[in-house]
């Protein structure tokens, strides 16, 4: 119901004007609650539609970049009209996947054990939609792909989008900033509806392309076959609108425009207008990026999180603990642009823009996406052509556990100081999932008052795992002070881990920056585990000082070892120090007998990865087999959330271990 | 403080640079270089073995000599007010020490100590400069290599003026 599929062929049928609340009527059998664009604050709104009086009679809207304005339909019968203009304000996103919801709470129980549940999501009231557009019902469809066509399901979505009957009216006229046509989407409803409204003067021309929108016409008594002169002036109006639209507002092919300019000088011209206020993204109707936002009372004991809709035009949309990736309102409008028009391609396999204008109009500063397109597609700087097929991501998904989103308690067995910030976890679980989890995975840890951080797993035992905090924040400073006993919440294990089954019968070269030695120790120990399945095994690791080195005795015992080469380095160091100083890779850009038969496994600062693979590669590593861990953003783990992307990425769910080869120039691309 | 980070047991000595075969062993860098100029270099060449501890260049002092590093491990040191003696970089074997002994204003930049029993190929600055000025092939073969060492370390310093393993300041965990 409500996802439409290819329209059926029963007749239309009409719908005279005076009997429009006969519809409403027959909609709300049963107590489903229906609503459609009425009048608020001088805006067409979707609320609560009682009767045909509320709907916006006599009116249209003038949308232009920058503006949006209720006019008077001039005197005449089409004056009658309640559908004569084009998008609403807002979408009809925010019935189906609304701003705030309830996401999971937390709390710590009498006995001092920890539990963190995940809301179930309430069973809506079943709801009817009256006057969508084409674009509306194209919108949901991007949002079904995202949000409940996997990897992982949006429980909330879903929950919405099971008893929903959409009444979509097909569009009589276009607005300048539609362009829906070129985004073959509309203004010729084909999807997504349950009934089908062409407004004429004297009523409307109603299709019913599935048994629900039959189910609600049967119950209308009488409705007559609609006319042919009717229905052939429904089709010209819509023919009207398309042909006032034009099909090519857009260039062609925008993906591989887009991801061949990603340096074009436009960006930076259009970032001067930008204020990165975020409304375009709030207006769109398939943005689907969300955040947790955690409330707690004072004594911390207990606390909720609401996922709320973000934007990736605020400042701290792509922050993690060395800072924002993309601090420059450049950066965030080339990331919304590309993200829409061509890097969701590769994530979903569809375009995330529909058409709708609606960022256009509501853009403060008139900021319209069509220009922005067709600029850079005029002086392009780069050949568009050769960017690869989209094919990552939805094709080749690692599989997520079951429930993915779902909570499982730890309790704290060991805790182990390991520098004056960092501090090992050992957590014991009888959750098979985590226990089952591969090197270079990670798990969300959940404590009540704190937000949810994503923390590499550092050690898998039969029992449980360990998790190596640095404190950087507020969340990672608690969890490093926490004690034996305590309790928390862990989701995971998330993301794609190290190939390290792949790298036998090589070379293994183990790069570790800083913290970043953390993930890469399941690594040494799956290593270890069947030494003699692997070549030569070097493990070459920097930290800041050598009171900053991670796991000392560990590395010590396995330096003393003589099937591992073991060098470490710092960056600065007094005198007692006799070990080396000096950064990561001058302990290996000499070192021969590295190369062509080498796996690597690399982690640390992006930057010292970067140059870490640069010398890898000069000493013959493929880049294929050079493989790092990104840091990005994370509150999901499973690509819902949006905030980890990283060009066609969602580090999250495709990473965090990517090859060098696979991440290509997007390593090194400024403000991606 | 560990110990075992120093003499890096376990070092496969084939994924290493040559090991010293004697007095009159290989010298790292001048054995790379044409026929002529590696003889002529070479005919300049002490050696020394430095027991750890040794200080051989002192920060500040005119540079006597250059060194290459033939065995062992050197440390460059920065005294610094109130937070004594800064080990910033250290150096292993093919690496050279006293660049600026043919550098104007020909003055230490740094100390060196050694960290382990070391051997030196040592080069006098009074000799290396005469013959950087009088012979354009040695100063052709030899300069590239010294400038490659000096390019490391300015690309080195700046890696470690990001400070890139430091904690953050800002963090939304």
């Amino acid at each position: 119901m409500g996802s439409g599929g290819a329209l059926a062929t029963t007749p239309p049928r009409f719908l005279p004007r005076e009997r429009f609340d006969e519809l409403l009527a027959s909609l709300g059998t049963g107590g489903r609650r229906v609503v459609g664009p009425t009048i608020s604050d001088g805006a067409i709104v979707f609320a609560d539609l009682a009767s045909a009086a509320a709907l916006p009679a006599g009116l249209t809207l003038e949308t232009s970049p920058g503006r949006a304005r209720l006019e008077r339909l001039p005197d005449g019968p089409g004056r009658v009209r309640t559908f004569q203009y084009t998008v609403s304000g807002e979408g009809i996103k925010r019935f189906t996947f609304p701003s705030r919801v309830d996401a999971l709470s937390m709390e710590t129980a009498d006995d001092g054990s920890v539990r963190v549940r995940v809301e179930a999501p309430a069973e809506p009231v079943p709801l009817a939609i009256v006057g969508a557009r084409a674009c509306d019902l194209a919108a949901l469809a991007v949002h079904n792909r995202v949000l409940l066509d996997g990897p992982a399901v949006d429980p909330d979505y879903a929950a919405r989008r099971r008893d929903l009957i959409t009444v979509a009216v097909e569009c009589a006229l276009a607005s300048s900033t539609c362009f829906c046509a070129s985004m073959g989407t509309g203004p010729e409803v084909t999807t997504g509806a349950d009934l089908v409204l062409n407004e004429l003067d004297d009523g409307f021309v109603v299709r019913a392309p599935t048994p629900a929108g039959e189910r609600v016409l049967a119950a209308i008594d009488g409705l007559a076959p609609a006319a042919a002169d009717r229905t052939v002036v429904a089709a010209a109006q819509t023919a009207a609108a398309r042909a006032a639209m034009g099909t090519s507002a857009v260039p062609a092919k925008p993906r591989d425009l887009l991801l061949a300019n990603l340096d074009h000088p436009r960006w930076d011209a259009v970032a001067e207008r930008c204020i990165a206020c975020a409304n375009c993204t709030l207006a769109c109707p398939t943005c689907f990026c969300t955040g947790l936002e955690v409330q707690s009372g004072f004594d911390a004991a207990a606390s909720s999180a609401t996922r709320a809709w973000d934007s990736c035009f605020t400042e701290g949309f792509a922050q993690i603990a060395g800072g924002s990736f993309r601090p420059r309102h450049r950066d965030r409008y080339r990331q919304w642009l590309t993200h829409k028009f061509a890097t969701w391609w590769d994530q979903f396999g569809t375009s995330g823009c529909i058409g709708c204008g609606r960022c256009i109009a509501w853009c403060p500063v008139g900021i319209d996406v069509r220009e922005e397109l067709a600029a850079i597609a005029a002086a392009p700087t780069a050949t568009p052509s050769p960017i690869a097929a989209a094919t990552t991501g939805i094709v080749a998904l690692p599989a997520l556990a079951p429930d993915p989103l779902q909570f499982t308690p730890a309790r704290v067995v060991a805790v182990t100081p390991e520098t004056a910030d960092t501090t090992t976890l050992r957590l014991a679980t009888g959750d098979p999932r985590i226990l089952a989890g591969t090197p270079g995975q990670f798990v969300m840890v959940g404590v009540p008052a704190f937000a949810i951080p994503p923390i590499s797993i550092s050690r898998f035992h039969p029992d449980g795992i360990e998790l190596t905090i640095r404190a950087a924040g507020a969340a990672t400073s608690f969890l490093t002070r926490l004690r034996t006993g305590a309790t928390l919440g862990l989701r995971g294990p998330l993301g794609r881990g190290w190939p390290v089954a792949d790298a036998q019968g090589r070379d293994v070269v183990i790069v570790g920056g800083g913290i970043g030695l953390a993930p890469l120790r399941p690594v040494i120990d799956a290593v270890l585990r069947e030494r003699d399945r692997f070549e030569d095994v070097r493990i070459y690791l920097g930290a800041r000082t050598p009171r900053d080195r991670l796991f000392v005795d560990e590395i010590d015992a396995l330096a003393s070892r003589d099937d591992v080469l073991v060098r470490v380095t710092v960056d600065r160091a007094g005198p007692e120090w006799l070990g080396r100083v000096g950064i990561v890779t001058q302990l290996f850009k000499t070192v021969r007998g590295t190369g062509a038969d080498a796996t690597a496994f690399i982690c640390g600062p992006e930057r010292m990865m970067s140059a870490t693979a640069d010398v890898l590669g000069d000493l013959g590593v493929p880049r294929e087999r050079t493989w790092l861990t990104l840091e990005r953003h994370m509150e999901c783990g499973v690509g819902l959330c949006g905030h980890c992307q990283l060009g066609t990425r969602f580090v999250c769910r495709d990473g965090p271990v990517f090859s060098i080869a696979e991440l290509g120039e997007d390593l090194r691309r400024e403000g991606l | 403080m560990s110990s075992a980070h120093q003499a890096d047991p376990g070092a496969a000595p084939s994924a290493e640079a040559p090991d010293p075969s004697g007095p009159s062993g290989p010298v790292p860098i001048i054995d790379g270089l044409p026929p002529g100029p590696r003889e002529r270099l070479l005919g300049l060449v002490t050696r020394r073995e430095l027991d750890p501890g040794a200080t051989f260049m002192h920060e500040g002092d005119v540079t006597k000599s250059m060194s290459i590093i033939v065995r062992g491990r050197v440390a460059l040191r920065l005294r610094v007010p109130e937070r004594g003696a800064v080990t910033i970089l250290t150096l292993d074997p093919g690496d050279i020490v006293g660049w600026s002994a043919i550098v104007p204003p020909y003055r230490a930049t740094t100390s060196a100590t050694t960290l382990e029993p070391t051997e030196l190929a040592t080069l006098p600055a009074d000799d290396l400069r005469a013959i950087l000025a009088s012979d354009n092939e040695v100063a052709g073969a030899f300069l590239p290599r010294v400038m490659e060492t000096i390019a490391a370390r300015v690309e080195a310093t700046r890696d470690q003026l990001l400070d890139l393993f430091r904690g953050a300041e800002v963090d939304p965990w």
